[in-house]
Formats: C-alpha cells, sequence, structure tokens
C-alpha cells in the first residue's frame, strides 16, 4: 500500500499543477473572474432591494432599502477601484515590476468591499421573509468576497 | 478458530483494503485530470485585460442603475 501511495501521490499532483498551469490564467485574472461575479451578485441583490422598497408601504422597510442600496452603492465604487488596481497589477507584472505594494492595496480595496456589505448591507436587511431573498443575495456576495481574497492571496 | 481460516480471512481482507484505495486513487486521479483539463473550445479563455474591463464596466452599470432605484424608492413609484 505504501508502494503506491508513493507511486500514485506524485503523479496526482503532478496532474494538478499541470492543470492549473494549463489554464494559463494569472491571479489577477481569476480575480477579475470572480470581481465580474461580484458585479453580476450586486446587480441582481439591488434589483431585489429596490423591488422590496418599492412594493413596501412601511416607511421602516422603504428606508432600509434605501440605506441598503446605498451600501451596495459603496460596493459598487470600490468595485470599479478594484478593476482599476487589478489592471495596475497586470501591467507591472506584465512589465517585469514588483506587485507586492499594489496587491496589499487591493486587498484592503477587497476588505472595504466586504465591510460595505457586512455592516452597510445585511443590517439594513434583517430577517423578515419579504428581505429574505435580498439577504441571500448579499450573502452571496461575501462569500464570492472570500473567494476573491483566496486567489488574489497567490499573488503573494 | 482453524489459524489457516483466520490467515485466509485477514489475506482477504488486506486484499480488499488495498483494492478499496487502488479505486480511490484511480477515481480522484480522473477527476483531477477532468477538472482541470483545458477549457473546452465552446469555452475560450477571456484574456485578463477583458476581463478586468468588464469588471469594472459592470460595476459602473450598477453605479447608475443603484441610483436610479434610490431615486424611485424616495420618489415613492
Amino acid at each position: 500500500m505504501q508502494t503506491l501511495a508513493r507511486r500514485t501521490i506524485p503523479i496526482l499532483a503532478l496532474v494538478l499543477l499541470t492543470g492549473c498551469a494549463i489554464k494559463g490564467r494569472t491571479p489577477e485574472g481569476l480575480a477579475a473572474d470572480y470581481g465580474v461575479r461580484i458585479a453580476k451578485t450586486v446587480g441582481a441583490a439591488q434589483e431585489v432591494v429596490g423591488a422590496v422598497g418599492k412594493a413596501s408601504t412601511v416607511p421602516q422597510v422603504r428606508a432600509g432599502a434605501v440605506k441598503a442600496l446605498e451600501g451596495l452603492q459603496t460596493v459598487n465604487t470600490l468595485g470599479v477601484q478594484l478593476a482599476d488596481k487589478l489592471d495596475a497589477i497586470s501591467q507591472a507584472r506584465a512589465a517585469g515590476g514588483e506587485t507586492g505594494t499594489l496587491v496589499q492595496q487591493a486587498v484592503s480595496l477587497i476588505d472595504q468591499i466586504d465591510a460595505a456589505v457586512t455592516l452597510g448591507v445585511l443590517p439594513q436587511l434583517g430577517d423578515l421573509p419579504e428581505t429574505r431573498a435580498a439577504l441571500d443575495a448579499a450573502r452571496a456576495i461575501t462569500k464570492l468576497i472570500l473567494e476573491i481574497q483566496f486567489h488574489l492571496g497567490r499573488t503573494e | 478458530m482453524n489459524p489457516n481460516v483466520l490467515v485466509t480471512i485477514q489475506t482477504i481482507a488486506r486484499i480488499a483494503a488495498e483494492a478499496n484505495v487502488a479505486v480511490g486513487v484511480v477515481f480522484g486521479l480522473i477527476k483531477a485530470v477532468r477538472d482541470n483539463w483545458p477549457r473546452k473550445d465552446s469555452e475560450p479563455v477571456i484574456p485578463d485585460a477583458e476581463l478586468i474591463a468588464l469588471m469594472r464596466a459592470e460595476f459602473a452599470k450598477n453605479a447608475d442603475r443603484n441610483a436610479q432605484l434610490i431615486a424611485e424608492i424616495e420618489a415613492g413609484v
């Protein structure tokens, strides 16, 4: 059994590494891939929040929806800044330059996006049935943020 | 119990365990290859620059729509 493991584990590792290398995506490319998904998720989330706000006759719900939308607007602003930062990382890498500082700045932006969702969006949605869909959409954003952090972390 | 029977049972158990590991390794290998093989022709790789531009455009589009939604809620539309 040990012989079997000794032979197969290196082969398995080689297959995985070769596969990742063949895919040919840089970490900032992977991060941008997730960035697009976050943008689409934010778009879907704000449509749900907007629909909840417009449909409700309760002033508190409408006010909460506006605040949640303002939180998502912060995510949009930070998302554009993150795209610019990923662009800068990509160009620095292509020129053979140092990317460490840029990556730190990008991670800082992701932390700010995370905080905007956690502090600015989720508390506004509560756990009422009518906002549950919006809450789920916002939670999906935080999951994607974790993934983008993972991929960008690979540049270090 | 007859010692020969005990040895036979132990041998069968060992062979079964090793066969189980071998099957697991083979299936793991097949999965690793399937998950990491290059994308198919139907899934072209988008260059990084295009992805980044797409990300920027999506967030900018969201920002416009977000402002519109806030205005609609505040106006009671």
